[in-house]
């Protein structure tokens, strides 16, 4: 579906768009960006076309992620939601590697988050990422999200297998977290 | 594949065939099997319906399926291999005995021995894993003795008679099933030699 825009203090998410493929496609071959994310085959092309084809389905929201001079910096998404469990997925990616480590991310998956408890009323986020991303687990940790696994030698990069940490935040917690 | 066989002690698995059609559709409509499955609250499906997927699954060169049959050629469930991820070398371990009679006797542990053997050494896998219900113990037992360890709880995952469930992750691993192998062959020749 098409997201609505929201705004936070230093970011503001709009919805991704097919005009945003080439940005998109520059972080995805970026090998400094690659080496975290699970990006594989991608072509200008077909980034297009799965925009389209997402923004036309029910269980899907994506949003560009821009600072002060409407700079892109990274995307967002709600991915595979499902309305009767109440469950979507979260992908973030920062894509401009000089805005890494300033709180970025904790901004747009706060925002993505209250939109998904508050507006969808759902129940469930859970994401999975790369056991050696030290960085991203610090942040989904500081947003709420609590470890709930390891899918072990899941994933097939450079040559070897790397294990996922699958992670979830419940609804319940995310209120306790955000009375205040 | 539309030809693969393979044979165990207690079952035989075999290609889907469109004379299953009708035991699907009867195994679906009934909730005790449904609850431990992902398809719970579908609407029913048509014998017709079902052979069109029966039909379709031959072409899906990602997921592999066999129906699971006695010895004796009485049908009684299916076994799966799903989401074959041929770049990451994974892929989903299913299964379903959906003829009650047939529950709780080795009979789903044993096909999921075969398969899995075949996923590791045939189509070369390093990783096999899968999903159920927290509260399906019979099917956690089976899957121990198959070989796969517990990876994980998706906490209120799934939603089913006014309730949120738990969905549990298991993974068995190439290194782990070719040890298992191993000790199993020592065994034997340890037994053997006494």
């Amino acid at each position: 579906m098409i997201a609505p825009i929201l705004k936070g203090n230093r970011i503001i998410l709009k919805p991704i768009a097919s005009k945003h493929a080439a940005v998109r496609y520059r972080w995805y071959t970026d090998p400094k960006v690659a080496e975290y994310q699970d990006f594989l085959d991608v072509s200008l092309k077909k980034l297009r076309n799965s925009i389209i084809k997402r923004r036309r389905s029910k269980d899907y929201f994506g949003w560009m992620i821009s600072i002060k001079h409407n700079r892109l910096i990274g995307e967002i998404q709600l991915k595979r939601i499902n309305f009767n469990d109440k469950v979507g997925e979260l992908a973030i990616n920062i894509g401009e590697t000089e805005f890494w480590g300033q709180g970025y991310a904790s901004e747009a998956i706060k925002l993505v988050s209250k939109f998904f408890f508050n507006r969808l009323k759902l129940n469930r986020i859970e994401l999975d990422v790369f056991s050696k991303n030290i960085g991203a687990i610090k942040c989904y940790q500081k947003c709420g999200f609590e470890k709930e696994g390891v899918k072990r030698k899941a994933c097939f990069k450079n040559g070897k297998f790397y294990d996922l940490i699958l992670m979830g935040i419940l609804r319940e917690e995310w209120q306790k977290k955000n009375k205040s | 594949m539309s030809r693969l066989v393979i044979k165990g002690k207690k079952v035989i698995l075999r290609p889907l065939s469109l004379k299953d059609a009708g035991r699907f559709c009867q195994w679906f409509s009934d909730r005790e099997v449904t609850k431990f499955l992902s398809m719970y609250d579908q609407a029913p499906i048509s014998i017709k319906e079902e052979m069109e997927w029966i039909r379709k699954s031959y072409r899906d060169k990602s997921n592999f399926r066999l129906a699971i049959d006695t010895i004796d050629g009485r049908h009684i469930g299916t076994v799966s291999l799903s989401s074959i991820d041929d770049f990451n070398k994974n892929a989903e371990y299913g299964i379903f005995i959906g003829d009650k009679r047939y529950w709780g006797q080795g009979y789903g542990t044993e096909a999921g021995k075969l398969i899995v053997d075949y996923g590791f050494k045939k189509l070369k896998l390093h990783r096999i894993y899968l999903r159920y219900l927290a509260y399906n113990i019979r099917g956690l037992k089976s899957y121990r003795k198959v070989g796969f360890k517990s990876e994980g709880r998706k906490r209120q995952h799934i939603f089913r008679d006014g309730y949120w469930h738990d969905e549990m992750l298991m993974g068995i691993l190439r290194e782990e099933f070719l040890k298992n192998l191993k000790s199993q062959k020592s065994n034997l020749r340890t037994a053997a030699k006494k």
